[in-house]
């Protein structure tokens, strides 16, 4: 499946400022896609499409802070760059608490909004590649036997072969077997790796 | 009466009913005696000429006889209630009571009545005279106080007479009226601790002290103050006499006295206006003036010399020569024009000028004349009066200055409410202008450059918004300018769609729509624009903030416009929370505010610019919640 | 019992000191004032608080630098910045090197119990 390009979303109100940062996201190769409201951005929202998200904050009907709620609550984990005309610092400290990437006040040097919006994405790529990881990680873990995943449990929090074989009432020689086993089919290359592979499948998503 | 009669005493018992009746028929009241059944048993001889019944026809008979309704039907229920619970109304008592005669006439009557001792059943003697005569006198003796009273009370005077301790004996109803009390709060009162005031009680108490004895003085005609229930001073202007005993003795003052509170102040007044007058005289410059025609023989007062800087000695000079020496020359054409038409249309007219004194000071002077005919016919006599008002117009300059200087502040200080809505509004082209600049930058150092199509139209939109930037700048410039008042001929619709790039901004970033909702035409105005506009914005202003405080409320403002009764009516409406009684008490004074950083001059200031345009400026409740404020504007003729 | 947690606010103004001491005194903190950044650093080594209050114009050190200083020393404490004359961009600055929170000056105690008294809150159920 081909992925669609990393888009930057564009929220504002004012139909110069709207037409004006499409032209110069355009400039620099940038796909873009513009919405007049916050309602109307959240109507068409898809999580699954990769970008970042260029908010204006004062809006009619829902305010950029508040589409920002909406989208950290549905757990959405689209970058978002603030854009505003007079934000003040509370507006702007809420903001940031919030996720936000950055907060810029209008009006702004081009390069600065480009390179918070590279940076935007980059945040979103890694983000989605952190997905992407775990859920290889879990389907990995989903493959391995129970008595594999008894054995990684018990190696994960650091017992030796010899104590895990009297645990399991087993030899040490079969500990080593399922150890084995479990490395190849984690796709583990030492412990460490396999420790962090196991703290990130149980990280919250 | 002792019918216990002690057994051992040596009359029979015939004698003893002799003798009682002897004692009874000698008896001056009307002596009856009754059984327990309320049969008369006795009836004396002054019964007998009291009911004008022989006791022959009583006796036996029941007592209610002797009663009229409707006394007689409740007596034998009385009686029966007695003798169960021994209560008594008039057994033991006696009362005053009403009886009836033979012939069926009814008297009032006083009737004590006893429970005769040891009697077996129950008998009860009744003692009753007339007192017909004596209700008679009272009657008459109170007709007499009450007529007394009423030419008292008739008396345009207070009259009040005091005992020797000062205690009122008696007032009328003048007095009581000046004094504001009722006759039963003054009577039997101490007329000082009442009515006169505290620092003049001791000295008050001295004089009726002094009348007492005789002292002739005291007994003049004497002005003080009363002091009335509302404490009120009332200025009063006595008159006394004293009032005598049977020995002769003075036991106390009668006193009339006229409320001159009234008179003494306008007396006052008057005496303040003449002294009033004498000073303005001499200091108001006020010159008169009479010139004779067709000769042009003039007369001056000293104070029209005064007033133009002239030599007495130089003598008057005539309306044309006075003109051409003292006339500013703007003023000087149009003042001959106004005098010769003054004069030829032979009635009162007034001038207002400016002269130059001979020391090059420039006064203002205003001339009211009046035309008459002179002795012989064509001849004609213009009297009238020189009045320079340079420090009155300067003045009037001044206070002009000073609210239109306060109007400008209100409106620096509306717009500084607005002020994060404008920069929002100016901030947005400018976001506009400098991204597209931008990006045609970016565009242009591309390989291979940029599409002069496309270029061309990143410019038309850069033009587009830098105008419309400065579009907002210039009304906002021309809102703020100070300036002078001055009246256009407006159509309210027009202006309302103007003022829509001022108010909207505020209205957008506080999240409030703004709607309006004008008559399709509504007829012309004569207005200021900037000072409706002053008053609008404030209107809506306020409806934002009270949007800003119920936030539950409908976020929008609406605008409308109407012809009321030949005026044209705008609303404000919101439907915000309302205006509290206890605020909407005050909301028109100035420097009134429930804002955090409100000036409290807004709405004062908007009710009278609307007033010096001749409208009124109100506020009801909007129906289903909210506040109407609502303006007229009266329509100009053929409008 | 766990000492109480320690909270150590840096201003030059003894009123702020004060203030701060007093308002998060009531949540149960115990709290240190230091006018500069130096004598704060100083204390350091020695004691480890749960949370920083800075100015952020400390006359010797920013407080964003103040930030930025703790972070080299591998100190992830929560820091909140108080700023009398705030503006935007220097919130924003330090909101994204990591501070907790950015409080303009003078109204700060509400802001200051939001943010620390989850923190004090969070640090008496931790063995120490």
């Amino acid at each position: 499946m081909k992925e669609k390009p990393a888009t930057v979303f564009v929220v504002d109100d004012d139909d110069a400022v709207r037409t004006s940062l499409r032209l110069l996201l355009k400039s620099v190769g940038l796909p873009v896609e513009t919405f007049s409201s916050a309602q109307e951005f959240l109507d068409s929202f898809d999580a699954e499409r990769a970008g970042c998200l260029v908010l204006d904050i004062r809006m009619p009907g829902m305010s950029g802070l508040e589409l920002q709620q909406r989208l950290n609550e549905i757990h959405a984990i689209v970058p978002i760059v603030f854009i505003t005309g007079h934000g003040d610092v509370p507006m702007a400290v809420e903001a940031m608490q919030h996720g936000a990437v950055d907060f810029i006040q209008k009006p702004f040097r081009d390069q600065d909004l480009i390179d918070r919006i590279n940076q935007a994405l980059e945040k979103d790529r890694d983000n989605r590649a952190g997905l992407k990881e775990r859920d290889t990680i879990r389907r990995r873990m989903q493959q391995l036997t129970p008595r594999e995943r008894e054995v990684l449990d018990l190696v994960t929090q650091g017992k030796a072969n010899k104590v895990i074989a009297g645990d399991l009432n087993v030899s040490q020689r079969t500990v080593e077997i399922h150890r084995a086993r479990v490395m190849e089919k984690m796709g583990a290359s030492s412990l460490a790796h396999l420790v962090r592979m196991v703290i990130e499948a149980e990280r919250a998503s | 009466m002792d019918t216990n009669a002690d057994p051992s005493a040596a009359a029979t018992p015939q004698q003893d009913g002799n003798e009682l009746k002897a004692l009874l028929d000698a008896a001056i009241d009307g002596v009856i005696v009754i059984d327990h059944a309320g049969r008369i048993a006795t009836f004396n001889a002054a019964a007998e000429r009291l009911f004008g019944y022989p006791s022959s026809e009583v006796i036996g008979q029941r007592v209610e006889m002797l009663m009229p309704e409707p006394y007689r039907t409740g007596h034998d229920a009385y009686m029966t209630s007695y003798q169960r619970t021994g209560k008594a109304r008039i057994i033991g008592i006696g009362r005053e009571v009403a009886a009836r005669r033979r012939d069926g006439t009814v008297f009032p009557a006083s009737l004590a009545v006893g429970e005769i001792p040891g009697s077996v059943p129950k008998r009860y003697v009744g003692f009753i005279h007339d007192i017909s005569a004596r209700k008679a006198a009272t009657a008459a003796l109170r007709r007499e106080r009450d007529r007394a009273q009423s030419y008292l009370d008739l008396a345009q005077v207070m009259l009040v007479a005091l005992d020797a301790a000062g205690h009122i004996t008696l007032i009328n109803r003048k007095g009581c009226e000046i004094l504001g009390y009722t006759e039963a709060e003054l009577v039997s009162r101490d007329w000082f601790e009442q009515c006169v005031s505290p620092t003049h009680r001791d000295a008050a108490r001295a004089a009726l002290r002094a009348a007492l004895q005789g002292d002739g003085r005291a007994l003049e005609y004497t002005e003080d103050e009363v002091i009335t229930r509302e404490g009120h001073a009332k200025l009063i202007g006595w008159r006394t006499t004293r009032i005598h005993d049977e020995q002769g003795n003075a036991s106390g003052l009668l006193c009339s006295g006229e409320d001159i509170t009234e008179q003494r102040r306008s007396e006052q007044a008057l005496k303040r206006s003449e002294q009033l007058l004498i000073s303005a005289q001499a200091i108001a410059k006020f010159g008169n003036f009479e010139i004779h025609l067709p000769d042009r023989a003039s007369l001056w007062s000293q104070q029209v010399y005064d007033i133009i800087g002239r030599d007495p000695d130089a003598g008057p000079l005539a309306p044309e020569e006075f003109a051409g020496q003292f006339l500013h020359p703007d003023d000087r054409d149009r003042f001959l024009h106004d005098w010769r038409r003054g004069v030829a249309e032979s009635g009162r007219f007034d001038l207002e000028y400016r002269i130059v004194r001979p020391d090059g000071s420039t006064r203002v002077v205003h001339t009211l004349a009046q035309t008459l005919p002179g002795k012989d016919a064509p001849s004609l006599v213009v009297t009238g009066t020189v009045h320079d008002i340079t420090d009155r117009k300067l003045a009037e300059e001044e206070l002009r200055q000073g609210q239109e200087r306060l109007t400008h502040v209100a409106r620096l200080s509306t717009m500084g409410e607005m002020a994060t809505g404008l920069a929002h509004e100016i901030n947005q082209p400018l976001t506009a202008i400098a991204t597209y600049a931008q990006a045609s930058t970016r565009l242009m150092d591309a390989p291979g450059g940029a599409d002069p199509v496309e270029l061309r139209e990143v410019l038309v939109q850069i033009t587009a918004q830098a105008l419309r930037a400065g579009e907002v700048i210039r009304r906002l410039r021309a809102f703020v300018k100070n300036r002078a008042a001055r009246t256009e001929t407006l159509d309210m619709n027009r202006l309302i769609e103007d003022l829509r790039v001022l108010a909207e901004p505020d209205a957008r970033v506080n999240d409030v729509r703004l709607t309006l909702e004008l008559a399709p035409t509504v007829p012309t105005v004569a207005a200021d624009p900037v000072q409706i506009q002053q008053v609008l914005l404030n209107l809506v202003r306020n409806a934002i903030d009270a949007m800003l405080e119920a936030p539950g409320a409908p976020r929008e403002v609406v605008i409308t416009t109407a012809v009321v009764d030949q005026d044209v009516e705008v609303c404000v409406i919101d439907r915000a929370g309302g205006i509290p009684p206890e605020v909407a008490l005050h909301l028109f004074n100035p420097f009134y505010t429930t804002k955090e950083a409100g000036t409290g001059l807004g709405l004062a200031i908007s009710r009278s610019i609307i007033r010096a345009h001749r409208g009124k400026l109100g506020h009801r409740p909007t129906p289903g919640g909210g506040t109407t404020f609502h303006f007229t504007l009266p329509q100009l003729p053929g409008g | 019992m766990n000492p109480p947690p320690l909270v150590c606010v840096v201003d030059p103004d003894p009123a702020v000191r004060r203030r701060v001491a007093e308002v998060l005194g009531a949540l149960g903190a115990q709290v240190e004032g230091y006018a500069t950044a130096r004598e704060f650093m100083a204390r350091l080594p020695h004691a480890i608080p749960v949370c920083v209050i800075a100015e952020a114009r400390l006359p010797d050190l920013p407080g964003l630098a103040l930030l930025q200083e703790l972070r080299a020393r591998g100190l992830a404490l929560p820091v909140i910045l108080l700023a009398g004359d705030a503006d935007v961009l220097a919130a924003v600055t330090a909101m994204r090197a990591g501070a907790l929170d950015y409080i303009e000056k003078p109204f700060i105690d509400r802001a200051l119990v939001a943010q620390v008294g989850p923190i004090l809150e969070l640090d008496g159920k931790q063995p120490h």
